[in-house]
């Protein structure tokens, strides 16, 4: 059973007025000073500019959702989620961890990042850090940055970050590093 | 010694039958190949590499400036054409090695046109441009180094004795024999 203090009441309200939660698993849900901690989450972030659409959709194991009066941020562990790009689902991301916020709608996943395209069957990115931009519809990885192209099976390896569109199929790098084409 | 052939056509057979003299009998695969780069820009129309290139395959290495890779409609190949054009003031370079049969060949151009062939068995032609210099260690049945400079050439690569081949238009070559 869920049980909130009427202050946490009005943030959640506030909370979901901007990001719609599901509680898959509300049994563990608690209130703490500052906002919310959970587990078992889906979080989904409605498209204001396309109704019924969304910008993504989060699965995460454990979640605290921080100052929700003022737009939601939150950090979550062992996530999973869905990138829409214009209303579709563009990439795939999962993460030991991410934190996230629904004012610049910028998501910062960190711990063996693997991002697989949605577009471009096969296309991965490997990053031990990796923050989607969503406005930008842009992807920057850094850190042991593994990108493999599954149409053409070439593989980078930059030295410095790495920069995609979210589909991945549009990438760039300025460090320099390695590319091996099959 | 210097010998200085007027004939071309001369200079471009003498090239082919020593370049198929020397050739390795061996089967050689040209991928994968290994590229490094400063800069790197991909998309759907292609990888665009800038700043002192550098392409490795089995076969060949390529120097350059910045190299444009076309994508390859088909399934065989990552690689439909790759353009290196060099920096400012400098050339394209690509060297061939053979270790084995203790043979390597340079040449440089002002551009170089990279196109997969994949109906030759690890096929794939390299289309030089522009103040061609063609320099090889040694010449066939003439045992010497070799420098022949040209207005294009186009070097055959793939699997099998045939290859390397280099075919060059409007040329001048020296060669220095140690007979």
């Amino acid at each position: 059973m869920i049980t909130l203090s009427a202050a946490h009441r009005w943030r959640c309200g506030a909370l979901a007025a901007s990001v719609l939660f599901c509680f898959t698993s509300g049994s563990s849900l608690a209130a703490s000073g500052v906002g919310v901690t959970g587990q078992g989450s889906q979080v989904l972030q409605p498209d204001p500019k396309r109704p019924g659409k969304y910008l993504w959709k989060l699965w995460a194991r454990e979640f605290v959702i921080e100052s929700p009066s003022k737009g939601v941020s939150g950090t979550m562990k062992g996530i999973s989620a869905v990138l829409f790009q214009n209303g579709a689902p563009s990439a795939t991301m999962a993460a030991a961890q991410a934190k996230g916020n629904n004012v610049q709608n910028i998501i910062v996943a960190t711990g063996g990042v693997v991002v697989k395209s949605l577009v471009e069957p096969g296309t991965i990115l490997r990053a031990d850090s990796v923050t989607w931009y969503q406005q930008k519809n842009q992807v920057v990885a850094v850190g042991h940055v593994y990108y493999k192209n599954g149409k053409s099976g070439m593989t980078i390896i930059p030295s410095g970050a790495l920069t995609a569109n979210t589909s991945l199929k549009t990438v760039s790098s300025a460090g320099g590093g390695h590319i091996k084409l099959p | 010694m210097n010998l200085t052939f007027k004939s071309f056509g001369v200079c471009c057979a003498l090239i082919v039958v020593a370049s198929t003299c020397l050739a390795k009998p061996a089967m050689k695969p040209t991928g994968p190949i290994d590229v490094t780069y400063k800069h790197f820009e991909y998309s759907p129309k292609g990888l665009h590499l800038f700043g002192g290139v550098q392409m490795t395959s089995a076969q060949y290495f390529v120097n350059a400036g910045d190299i444009l890779v076309e994508q390859a409609t088909g399934k065989t190949k990552s690689m439909k054409r790759a353009t290196a054009t060099p920096l400012a003031g400098q050339q394209v370079s690509i060297t061939y090695k053979d270790v084995e049969a203790m043979k390597s060949m340079k040449t440089l151009a002002d551009r170089a046109v990279i196109t997969p062939e994949p109906e030759r068995p690890g096929g794939a032609r390299i289309d030089l441009t522009g103040n061609v210099l063609v320099e090889m260690n040694a010449q066939g049945a003439l045992d010497g180094p070799s420098k022949t400079t040209l207005e294009s050439a186009t070097i055959l690569i793939g699997d099998g004795p045939d290859y390397p081949q280099i075919k060059g238009e409007r040329g001048h070559m020296t060669l220095t024999p140690q007979f």
